[in-house]
């Protein structure tokens, strides 16, 4: 709903003086640019018709027509500031249309637009001034425009003013007088200037009549773009038409300057409908903004006369000057009982009783009142009225002028008295309705408190919140200047929280039987009020006597309580004595106190009981955490460590000691975790009968806690020093028990003093048990360990067998202290010359593994000695290994060594590729197919590798300890022993055997136990190796360097001699049989001393064995042999054939 | 008829000292004179080849005298049960 809206008729003014001067300072500044730019174009073109709007053209200077353009611009840029509407913007707004219209008469430099033409007198003049009578059109119409709304009749007179002059001059130009109202010779060039003045005008007085072109315009919003369009309209139009005229006058001559002027006349005529096209617009929109305004007015007028209309009270108006009522509303229809029409017609004295009951003349007394009532007073006075029917009524009249035009009017406002009475009667009951209404917000009030502090109280979530909440919440609340707030604990009362002026530590606590009123309350579980200090001084001597000092006119303690139980006591001290009801409401807070309490307890019990809960399982994660970390301990040191460092922290201490029995010496050796590091170990060692925790907790197999440092001195006075030194309070300590026995303690100490909770006790108590577990099979582990070790090292070879050709080397290394593995390595030498060596690797660890592996090397031993083949010892070690606890899954690597054919034969079980290193150093790795470990399956087949083992060749056998890095691939471990290996072909067996190992197996590295072989064929300069083709031409050489060789072998002639005809023999038998023809075979003839006095020669085929004996000619030859050497022995096998022949060396 | 060999008789020689001795066939009742002086050393080849042609000659009536042998091939023959199956005369064949 609109408010009723005054019209502010100097708000109105200044906008439209604004907008005037807005519109006048933008005409001028078009017309100016207009003109300059013309004018500037004609100079510049040489076409002097141009003058027709600037006859002085050569007169003009740039300059000026910039400065008047730029004037122009500055009185628009002013004109705009009249929007605001204030004072200011109206005198700036008035001189800019001063200004405006100035400059346009300006003539200084001949640049009169015209304008000088239509008011002066000369067409071409360079310093006339503006005349009279243009001076007054121009002034008359700003004036017209001025006052347009404000005196409409004098505006229309100003504009009509205006409009005469320009018509006078339209006529003396179309009449051709030269003179005409005191004007001599207007040129036809002033005729547009006019025709736009007069059209200004006649616009203006037509916006004056309702019948105006704007008005029929604007009656629709179109009408406002019409108008807008109009004026663009006008001033293109009327821009075209100079531009054409110009044009077809200059350049064609066609145009006479008589049309010309004509047509430019027509287009200024054109421009100044556009403005007053728009301006009108303008002008009608502030109309209906008026109209908006009435309308207002009157709606609110209407609900003016509904106000009186319907008002509880009889109101009349009275037109004095007239001297009857101009309006009545219906209460007073009803009151005089009279309708309104017939009441306008009456006067006050027409309803009243002729005498007043002060027996004073009614008219008299109106009089005087009205007087009073037009002097401006209200005056109020008992009267008698009288109804139509001369029925008196009593009543009380209010007199009251109303403002108004042009009329002089009193409202009387007339009220029953017998109406007036009820009337007060019921005010009274007002009155006291209001008091028990204000009683009632005296109650919402303490609704609000009670809720406000209940909503403080069950956000505290602890007793001492609830204290702060009393404190600062319900004891200001309730109007209180001193609070105390005590909770009832083992039948005392403890504060719990207290305003600043008691923090007397006397009220800490106060005993239940105490003669205060704190206590007095929680006894009698009623309040107690004490309200005088009369009250205090029998029962309650000390607050009498505090009462008067601390200012208290009044004292109360209410008993707290959760239910039916007693949970505290809440004192309050006032200052001011609160109203009698107030204690009831006290009482309902005391309530709220109590629930508060008794919730904040159970929360904080259940917290309490959460935080254990939560400890328990962080506890329990912690222990899960040490047995873990134990379970991977194995030896004693490491059990002790864990469960000191790991435990400890478990337990949250801050130092721990840890005792561990030796029981050859009756003493404990003793370690300190995480004691101040300049403070050294207080004990290396203690005796188990040392009044200390440690052993006292070991005899007794009991935990001991101490929650002070008071406490275990009492206990162990010896343990003084120690706590003094290093500054620990609690102290836990338990014996750690294994299957019954004590096998140590652990003590934890704490910076601080400690409640040991069930919690601590338990934990600490299992962390003793499962260390004490731990260390009992860490020492069994130990002592197995060194009997495994034992056995291991009593199972490897002693010693290698020594061979002229062949050298070994192997070495054995144990994962550190840690374990002993199921490694093995040995080597045999075989009859033959052959060696077999071997390496193999037990699943598992400690003494069963051990065991394992020395059954399987003794089988392998054995089987050795009686199979010559590997494959046929893995065969066989296959089938044993079913039987031996252990040796499942065991791998093996055998490798049998021919010298005298260099070459190698290999088989392997499942074990890691051995190392074959050329004398050239190339490598390759030995890896036969379908190589399964032992007992993996059932009789699987053993393959083996025939490979060339020429002289200097070595072979690298090992366990898989040596290839294995944490982090990283078998693959890569073994690329870097082939490196290695091939590396160290030149070294002799024993350093590359060590170098292989400190390559391979950097000590911190070692996770097992290995194992290396390294065997090689050597080149031995003892010996006389001979490897030739198998023909017959060989065997002539043969002889001669046998011959040569055994000259120094220290045998007679003789028997050299015999040996030489024995391995012709033995060759020529292996070039005619051995091949069979077949080319390519190949015969090796290898004779060395041996050093027990010995000339072995052997003489080795890889062909077939014929049995010869039946044979004439080579059972001939066997029987040479025989018959020459002290030894023969033939050794056939799926390698070929090896004569052995020895040839002893007779001392002589 | 006289025939005089030399050298080594291995498993080389022995096929062309047989070939010589094949081409030896004296009349029935005569005797081939074999000249093993020059023969330092004789192996189990070389006694068989000997050991044939002896008794090829025989077979035609013939017989084999081995003259002047080295101590090392008597020895061979001996060893090879042979020392008798021969006859072996110290002196040059003439």
């Amino acid at each position: 709903m609109a408010e009723p809206r005054t019209v502010d008729h100097t708000g109105v003014l200044v906008h439209r003086v604004g907008r005037l001067a807005r519109t006048a300072a933008w005409s001028c500044a078009c017309f100016a640019w207009l003109a300059l730019a013309v004018g500037l174009a004609g100079h510049v073109a040489g076409m002097p018709t141009l003058t027709s709007f600037v006859p002085d053209m050569p007169g003009i200077t740039v300059a000026t027509a910039v400065v008047l353009a730029l004037v122009g611009v500055a009185l628009w840029y002013a004109a705009s500031l009249a929007r605001r509407g204030t004072a200011v913007s109206i005198v700036v707004a008035t001189c800019a249309a001063a200004l405006a219209a100035g400059a346009l008469a300006l003539d200084g430099s001949g640049t009169d637009l015209g304008l000088r033409q239509l008011l002066g007198d000369s067409p071409v003049s360079g310093s006339e001034t503006m005349s009279p009578q243009g001076a007054i059109a121009v002034l008359l119409l700003c004036g017209a425009l001025l006052v347009t709304r404000r005196w409409p009749l004098v505006a229309q007179a100003f504009a009509a003013g205006a409009a005469l002059i320009a018509a006078a001059v339209v006529i003396a130009v179309a009449v051709g007088a030269g003179t005409f109202l005191g004007m001599p010779g207007v040129p036809q060039s002033s005729l547009p200037a006019a025709l736009a003045l007069g059209a200004l005008a006649l616009g203006t007085i037509a916006l004056r009549t309702d019948v105006g072109v704007g008005r029929v315009i604007a009656a629709s919003t179109r009408g406002g773009r019409l108008a807008r369009r109009g004026l663009v309209f006008a001033v293109v139009m009327s821009l075209g038409l100079a531009a054409v005229l110009i044009v077809l006058r200059e350049r064609f001559g066609l145009v006479s300057s008589d049309a010309a002027t004509l047509l430019y006349a027509l287009g200024s005529l054109a421009v100044a409908l556009g403005l007053v096209l728009r301006l009108s617009f303008w002008i009608d929109r502030v109309d209906r903004a008026r109209a908006v305004a009435i309308q207002e007015l009157v709606a609110s007028e209407a609900r003016a006369r509904e106000l009186i209309e319907h008002a509880p009270e009889a109101i009349v108006v009275l037109d004095v000057d007239r001297g009857h009522f101009v309006r009545v509303n219906q209460e007073a229809e009803h009151l005089l009982g009279l309708p309104a029409h017939e009441l306008m017609r009456r006067g006050p004295l027409d309803v009243s009783a002729p005498v007043q009951a002060d027996g004073r003349p009614a008219e008299v007394e109106l009089q005087e009142q009205m007087r009073r009532a037009l002097a401006g007073e209200v005056p109020v006075f008992e009267w008698v009225l009288r109804t139509l029917k001369g029925r008196p009524i009593d009543v009380e009249v209010r007199l009251l002028r109303l403002p108004d035009r042009g009329r002089t009017l009193v409202r009387g406002s007339i009220v029953e008295v017998a109406e007036r009475k009820r009337a007060e009667e019921a005010l009274r009951a007002v009155a006291s309705e209001r008091a028990a209404r204000a009683a009632a917000e005296t109650d919402r009030d303490r609704i609000a408190t009670l809720q406000r502090i209940t909503a403080r109280l069950l956000a505290a979530p602890s007793v001492d919140d609830v204290g702060a909440a009393f404190v600062q919440q319900v004891v200001p609340d309730l109007g209180a200047s001193t609070g105390l707030i005590y909770t009832l604990s083992d039948g005392r009362l403890l504060r719990r929280g207290s305003t600043p002026d008691v923090r007397d530590p006397d009220w800490d606590s106060i005993e239940l039987d105490a003669a205060t009123t704190s206590a007095t309350a929680a006894r009698s579980r009623e309040p107690v009020i004490v309200t005088s200090v009369g009250d205090a001084e029998q029962t309650f001597p000390m607050l009498a006597g505090a009462m008067p000092a601390l200012g208290y006119v009044a004292f109360a303690s209410f008993p707290l309580f959760s239910g039916d139980q007693l949970v505290g006591v809440a004192s309050f001290g006032f200052h001011e004595a609160p109203p009698d009801d107030h204690w009831h409401f006290l009482g309902r807070v005391a309530d709220r106190v109590g629930q508060a309490l008794e919730r904040a307890r159970l929360f904080e019990t259940e917290r309490q009981t959460r935080r254990q809960l939560e400890q328990a399982a962080e506890r329990a994660a912690a222990m899960q955490r040490v047995t873990q970390a134990l379970a991977r301990a194995v030896t004693v040191d490491e059990v002790v460590d864990l469960t000191a460092t790991l435990g400890i922290e478990a337990l949250g201490a801050d130092a721990s000691t840890a005792g561990l029995l030796d029981p050859d010496r009756d003493e404990f050796a003793v370690r300190t975790y995480g004691f101040p590091r300049e403070q050294g170990p207080w004990h290396s060692r203690i005796g188990t009968d040392r009044a200390l925790p440690g052993p006292a907790t070991v005899r007794t197999q009991r935990p001991l806690w101490f929650s002070t440092a008071p406490d275990m001195v009492e206990a162990f006075p010896e343990t003084h020093g120690f706590l003094e030194e290093s500054g620990f309070r609690a102290t836990a300590c338990v014996p750690l028990v294994a299957w019954g026995r004590a096998v140590g303690f652990l003590a934890a100490h704490y910076a601080e003093d400690r409640v040991f909770t069930e919690v601590d006790r338990v934990v600490f108590t299992t962390l003793g048990s499962v260390s004490a577990q731990a260390l009992e099979r860490a020492q069994r582990f130990e002592s197995e360990r060194e009997t495994a070790s034992v056995l291991q090292q009593s199972m490897l070879p002693a010693q290698l067998p020594d061979l002229p050709n062949v050298s070994i080397s192997a070495r054995y290394s144990s994962a550190g202290e840690l374990e002993v593995g199921g490694d093995w390595y040995d080597a045999i030498a075989l009859d033959d010359g052959s060696v077999v060596v071997t390496v193999g690797d037990v699943v598992g660890r400690g003494l069963a593994a051990a065991a394992a592996m020395g059954q399987l090397r003794s089988a392998i031993h054995a089987l050795a000695l009686a199979t010559t083949q590997p494959s046929d010892v893995l065969a066989t070690l296959d089938r044993y290994a079913t039987a031996v606890d252990g040796a499942r899954l065991a791998t093996v690597a055998i490798a049998r060594l021919i010298p005298t054919t260099e070459s190698l034969v290999y088989a392997s079980a499942g074990h890691v590729p051995a190392v074959l290193v050329l004398p050239d150093g190339t490598t390759r790795l030995l890896e036969p197919s379908g190589s399964l470990p032992l007992d993996a399956m059932p009789d699987p087949e053993r393959d083996e590798l025939r490979v060339d083992f020429p002289t200097g060749s070595t072979l690298v056998l090992y366990s898989d300890g040596l290839i294995e890095r944490r982090g990283e691939s078998l693959d890569v471990g073994l690329q870097r022993l082939v490196r290695t290996a091939g590396a160290l072909h030149r070294a002799d067996v024993e350093s590359m055997c060590e170098h292989i190992v400190a390559a391979l197996l950097p000590r911190s590295e070692q996770r097992d136990d290995v194992a290396v072989l390294c065997v090689r064929l050597e080149a031995s300069s003892a010996a006389l190796r001979r490897r030739f083709p198998a023909s017959p031409s060989e065997l002539a050489p043969l002889r001669e360097e046998l011959r040569a060789w055994l000259a120094n072998a220290g045998l007679s002639p003789q028997r050299a001699a015999d040996l030489v005809l024995a391995v012709d023999e033995a060759c020529a038998n292996a070039v005619e049989h051995a091949y069979d023809g077949t080319p390519g075979g190949e015969v090796v003839v290898e004779v060395a001393r041996r050093p027990d006095d010995e000339v072995v020669a052997r003489v080795h085929d890889a062909g077939r064995w014929r049995n010869q004996e039946q044979n004439p000619t080579r059972g001939r030859g066997l029987g040479i042999i025989r018959a020459v050497v002290d030894e023969c022995e033939i050794q056939t096998g799926a390698t070929g054939t090896t004569v052995l022949l020895k040839q002893r060396i007779r001392r002589r | 008829m006289v025939v005089s060999i030399g050298g080594e008789i291995d498993l080389a020689t022995a096929p062309a000292l047989a070939e010589t001795l094949e081409r030896a066939t004296p009349a029935p009742g005569g005797t081939v004179h074999l000249d093993v002086a020059e023969v330092s050393f004789l192996d189990s080849t070389g006694i068989s080849v000997l050991v044939e042609a002896r008794n090829r000659l025989e077979d035609h009536g013939a017989s084999l005298v081995l003259h002047r042998v080295a101590p090392t091939v008597q020895r061979v023959l001996e060893i090879s049960g042979l020392g008798t199956v021969f006859e072996l005369r110290p002196d040059a064949p003439v």
